[in-house]
């Protein structure tokens, strides 16, 4: 990032291309600055020369540096045009930016982590993080559901994390069919159903709002504390720097006060945030 | 302060020029007052109540290129070219400088500062006309923004009768006056110049926004809004000309083959697009939920982030281009109307 000018992306070559889900990539990118740091639960601006820039959360752990994976819905303009490229191209990236997960408050702790959809990318960092440090935490739980069998991402990883010490990894989908012989249901009712106990745990969650609304609503009827839960929002940010309004809530920007938030902070943010309360 | 005659003005901007400084002033242009270049030989129009749009436009324009990307080999280089002229804004409006002073330099030279209005505000010289009119719209007293300025401009011209007295607010302004012989006013003179500002305050309507913060609060889920914004035909106008309304959109556009060009535009809150997300989610899709978001910004957020005042200089643009008449102290009455009756 050029330090006088906040929007002067850098060049990063795609090294791997991963076809998730049938409109799910993941791409591993080589970033080149030495510099570069990031935590669990940031994102970065990613530019397409003549499409535009949007954010992108970033979904692998710092441990993997010099390259980070961007696991990327098709969803609109610039999205698209990223799942037209293969590697060895090159796109623009500057970041890292927002607030990240307050990973080192969450020491011997247990984590809950839940999510749906493409929402699981930005836990994709803190579960791969826990994994790598397994000694600083305690249990890991992972609660990850999709649409249908074939939306799930990282199917592999799945895999690798159900086999991991002290996980247990928890799959379903709204609308089997199939080979599909797991679990069936929507995220926050299979939450409901599994009952996870709040005691030294912290709950982590991402995906469609709907799905957030009801996760926070069934996490407070568990007795989890509005502290203990946490929250990504990755909506409506466009400058990352906190200067071009259009993810303010209330006197924050999702950008440089969130895109992180406990769901302590989230009450007492702005109303505008009604439909998650 | 100084004294410069009315006739001699025109000295005074020419000279200016001769300094290679690129002056913009009110013009009046088939019968709207809006800020142009003053190109060799053209003068201002000083007879006017303000200018349709704030000068904004110079220091951040409507439309801008903040970046541009040419292939270089097999990868690409973006590079900017930062516009680092020296500019005179001529004839603004005591309101018009407080919205730059207070809400643009606040918000884009503050961490991470912006480098493009950053270098045209660096090059900026400020020259306030004093108001001796307000219009029905006018409430600038209000807002601790007029119809003169304590302090924040280079030069600040007060008419009286014949002459303009000077008051000189920097050292930059002191250069502007360089090598021109005034003289000194008199004490009439200065009591003149109270008494012209005082007379313009007192034909000011007044809005009492003091404590409007904690009424609001109160009033997110209030009928108000709803109410109001059966008048909005959600054109944005009220966003395009006011001073403190900074938010803004950036879009690439394909010049050539393998040239293309990041923009960035002025945005409004009142558009549908403004929250629109990839995927076609609006998070603001009802349009008495955008209306809401521009007055809690203006009396509330802003405060909130920032401290400081309202984020409403009371130039009365915003009351003065609505199509649907929403007037910006009416609303304010009418949240202080609601104090203690919120819905929630």
């Amino acid at each position: 990032m050029s330090a006088d000018n906040p929007y002067i992306p850098f060049t990063a070559e795609i090294m791997k291309v991963t076809d998730e889900t049938p409109d799910i990539k993941t791409f591993e990118i080589n970033i080149t600055d030495p510099d570069w740091n990031h935590k669990p639960g940031q994102f970065l601006e990613l530019s397409l020369l003549g499409a535009g820039e949007c954010p992108i959360s970033i979904s692998s752990a710092p441990i993997q540096l010099p390259t980070l994976d961007l696991s990327i819905k098709r969803a609109g303009i610039v999205t698209e045009a990223v799942h037209q490229l293969y590697p060895g191209e090159v796109v623009g990236v500057r970041g890292p930016y927002g607030r990240p997960f307050p990973m080192e408050e969450w020491r011997s702790k247990n984590l809950l982590i839940i999510g749906g959809g493409i929402g699981l990318a930005p836990l994709r960092p803190i579960i791969q993080q826990a994994l790598c440090q397994r000694e600083l935490y305690g249990d890991l739980t992972i609660l990850y559901g999709a649409r249908s069998p074939a939306d799930l991402v990282f199917k592999e990883e799945l895999k690798e994390w159900e086999g991991a010490p002290g996980t247990d990894v928890y799959l379903t989908v709204d609308k089997g069919g199939g080979e599909w012989d797991g679990h069936v249901g929507f995220v926050p009712a299979y939450l409901e159903e599994l009952g996870p106990s709040p005691e030294n745990t912290v709950a982590v969650t991402c995906g469609p709002p709907i799905m957030i609304r009801f996760v926070l609503k069934a996490l407070e009827k568990m007795n989890f504390t509005p502290e203990q839960i946490i929250t990504t929002l990755e909506m409506k940010m466009q400058c990352g720097v906190g200067l071009c309004g259009r993810c303010g809530l209330g006197d924050k920007y999702i950008c440089i006060d969130g895109p992180v938030f406990s769901y302590a902070e989230i009450l007492k943010l702005s109303p505008d945030l009604s439909a998650l309360k | 302060m100084k004294i410069i005659p009315e006739n001699k003005l025109a000295d005074l901007i020419n000279k200016w020029r001769s300094d290679a400084r690129h002056v913009i002033g009110p013009k009046n242009v088939h019968g709207d007052i809006v800020f142009e270049t003053l190109e060799k030989d053209e003068q201002p129009c000083l007879d006017f109540l303000n200018t349709a749009l704030p000068p904004k436009e110079f220091l951040f324009p409507m439309r801008e290129t903040i970046l541009n990307f040419v292939p270089k080999e097999d990868e690409w280089t973006p590079f900017t070219n930062l516009n680092e002229g020296n500019i005179v804004l001529f004839g603004i409006r005591a309101c018009d400088v407080t919205g730059i002073n207070l809400f643009l330099d606040q918000l884009f030279l503050s961490d991470p500062p912006d480098p493009y209005y950053g270098a045209r505000r660096k090059s900026a010289a400020i020259v306030v006309l004093a108001c001796e009119e307000p219009d029905e719209y006018c409430f600038c007293p209000s807002c601790n923004s007029g119809p003169a300025l304590a302090t924040g401009f280079d030069l600040q011209l007060i008419h009286i009768g014949d002459e303009y007295l000077v008051q000189i607010g920097s050292p930059a302004g002191e250069r502007l006056l360089n090598g021109l012989q005034l003289e000194t006013p008199s004490m009439d003179q200065v009591g003149l110049k109270n008494y012209v500002i005082d007379e313009c305050r007192k034909k000011c309507r007044k809005v009492e926004l003091e404590g409007v913060e904690e009424i609001i609060k109160d009033l997110w889920e209030d009928e108000i809004w709803k109410e109001v914004s059966n008048y909005c035909i959600r054109c944005g106008g009220c966003n395009f000309v006011c001073p403190t309304c900074y938010c803004f959109d950036m879009n690439d556009r394909v010049v050539s083959s393998g040239h293309s060009q990041r923009m960035r535009t002025w945005d409004s809150c009142l558009l549908r697009g403004f929250t629109r997300m990839a995927g076609g989610v609006i998070s603001r899709d009802d349009k008495f939920t955008r209306l809401r978001q521009r007055f809690y910004h203006k009396l509330l957020f802003w405060k909130e982030k920032w401290g400081g005042p309202h984020a409403c200089t009371g130039c009365g643009r915003c009351s003065r281009v609505c199509p649907g008449f929403i007037d910006f102290g009416e609303v304010v009455e009418k949240i202080k109307s609601r104090a203690g009756h919120a819905d929630t």
